[in-house]
């Protein structure tokens, strides 16, 4: 796999300072951490490469790095100046992918070739994975906050169009803005899927 | 970028945007208010949950239908989105179903003590606040000396009610059993295309004109200008992916244009073959797929039992010849 900077990695008054710089001044709790590497992740997956979560650490270790040789950044916000990072990153991920190809010729074990069956692509889920996966998530549901759990089954309930005016009735019930229970959601659902994801690969 | 400069990104942008459809530049400008803009990041989280979700209800259809398949769909992680979707719309038809299941045993015959009920249907409760403005309605109105004749309404309203669950409980599971058809009909249409088309495609095998190619792992030789010529005239390409190591029993292969970011063709369960130390998975795939331009084979490791993981990236630039 791609070879990155590995030959440093941030003490813990660096990343804590990290953190801080992160913040911008209010303390979170490493949350803007956790958000800014999830963006990131997100960035390098839609730009189709094959580590994004790798790339996205990659991106946060290197400006922790210039933050701490530098002392301060100045001339950019926190989340702008990590984009300003991960697109060097990205650069770097798609020149590193050259390479890594040799003629039959070169190499004896070429000269057996056992060809694989072309089929269209095709969903790799069975039943027992749904089966899995079904029982992951009541499981998660159930360790959610009542009042969460009661919230994201409702947002997230029916067709899209019926959606819309469900959304705007429930914003209304919990006293938030339509835009503030759509933030509220994701951040549930982000949850929710990771546990899912996790309970899924421990069964 | 100012709030009202956001105001020109519509749900139907940040979908062309998260399926990959947009223009270069464009895509650039949104990639960096997804990191940097807090609300335009929430944003396109929300949408993109919308969107996997109306893939996995069957509402998605035409262009956006086919991209998310070809763009979307390329990625573990975003499969692992889908396939949440996916529970979570099986958990709410399950929820609805018994739903209407126990509104039917109640209107034959009021049970006590469910508290400790297990069942999703328990999680789409009425809110309480709802019922208890009913309650205050009604002895209000009997105060108001219309008693009588509220009573007789309420009761008139509940049995209409209670026929028109009893009714949905009948209608519910057709509705998915008639969803579940069509979905099914819709995959089968699409197969059989799929197949016809690779059938005419097929040469006879004494025409065939093979290429083969050994790629190596990627850690190794680095910087090598990874070329694959293919001639005019070739049928089928042969690449034989080496592995650093054996650890799976089986393995799967996919051909991505990372342009595009589509898969293009994707392989059955192929073993690995062992010639000394040397471990390799052989695929093979028809040429025409080819165009002239850099893909990536994407190898994942599949597991006795599980998930296929994600093992290595092998890319490769072809040239037609």
């Amino acid at each position: 796999m791609t070879q990155w900077k590995k030959d440093w990695t941030p003490n813990p008054e660096t990343f804590r300072r990290f953190l801080s710089w992160l913040d911008e001044g209010v303390d979170t709790g490493g949350e803007e951490y956790l958000e800014m590497r999830r963006r990131l992740a997100r960035y390098f997956e839609r730009r189709n490469c094959l580590s994004p979560d790798d790339l996205a650490d990659e991106t946060l270790n290197r400006v922790a790095r210039k933050l701490e040789e530098k002392g301060e950044i100045v001339g950019a916000s926190p989340a702008h100046y990590c984009y300003i990072v991960a697109k060097f990153v990205l650069l770097e991920f798609v020149r590193r992918a050259d390479g890594n190809l040799t003629s039959l010729d070169e190499n004896p074990v070429a000269s057996r070739v056992v060809a694989g069956l072309a089929i269209p692509p095709q969903p790799e889920q069975d039943t027992v994975a749904r089966e899995r996966l079904f029982a992951c998530l009541e499981q998660c549901l159930g360790k959610l906050p009542p009042d969460d759990r009661e919230m994201i089954l409702e947002y997230y309930r029916g067709e899209q169009r019926a959606k819309i005016k469900r959304r705007s009735e429930l914003a209304a019930r919990l006293g938030l803005t339509p835009n503030a229970l759509s933030i509220r959601a994701c951040r549930i659902r982000g949850k929710l899927e990771i546990c899912v994801s996790a309970c899924a690969v421990q069964t | 970028m100012t709030s009202a400069d956001k105001q020109e990104f519509n749900d139907q942008l940040l979908i062309r945007y998260l399926l990959g459809s947009l223009p270069e530049q464009e895509a650039e400008r949104l990639d960096e208010l997804s990191i940097s803009d807090d609300a335009f990041a929430w944003r396109l989280s929300a949408v993109e949950n919308d969107l996997v979700d109306s893939y996995a209800r069957g509402e998605l259809s035409g262009d956006d239908l086919a991209q998310f398949k070809k763009s979307y769909l390329s990625s573990p992680k975003r499969w692992q989105k889908v396939q949440f979707a996916e529970a979570l719309r099986s958990f709410e038809a399950k929820a609805a179903t018994q739903a209407t299941q126990e509104s039917t045993a109640r209107s034959s015959g009021p049970k006590e003590g469910t508290s400790k009920d297990s069942s999703p249907g328990r999680w789409f409760a009425v809110p309480r606040l709802a019922l208890q403005w009913g309650f205050a309605a009604s002895a209000l109105g009997m105060l108001l000396a219309a008693g009588y004749l509220l009573i007789e309404n309420t009761r008139l309203r509940k049995q209409t009610l209670e026929a028109q669950g009893r009714h949905a409980a009948f209608d519910q599971p057709e509705q998915e059993l008639q969803r579940q058809l069509n979905d099914q009909r819709a995959a089968n249409a699409e197969m059989g295309k799929e197949l016809d088309r690779l059938r005419e495609s097929q040469p006879s095998l004494d025409q065939v004109k093979a290429l083969s190619a050994l790629l190596l792992p990627p850690t190794r030789g680095a910087g090598r200008l990874p070329t694959l010529s293919v001639p005019q005239g070739t049928n089928l390409v042969v690449l034989l992916l080496m592995l650093e190591a054996d650890d799976f029993p089986e393995y799967r292969v996919s051909l991505k244009d990372p342009a595009a970011n589509q898969i293009v063709w994707h392989s059955a369960s192929l073993k690995a073959d062992s010639n000394g130390a040397e471990k390799t998975v052989s695929v093979s795939f028809p040429a025409y797929m080819l165009r002239q331009q850099n893909y990536v084979l994407e190898l994942s490791g599949v597991p006795a039992s599980g998930r296929a993981e994600f093992i290595s990236g092998y890319p490769v630039r072809v040239v037609i010849r």
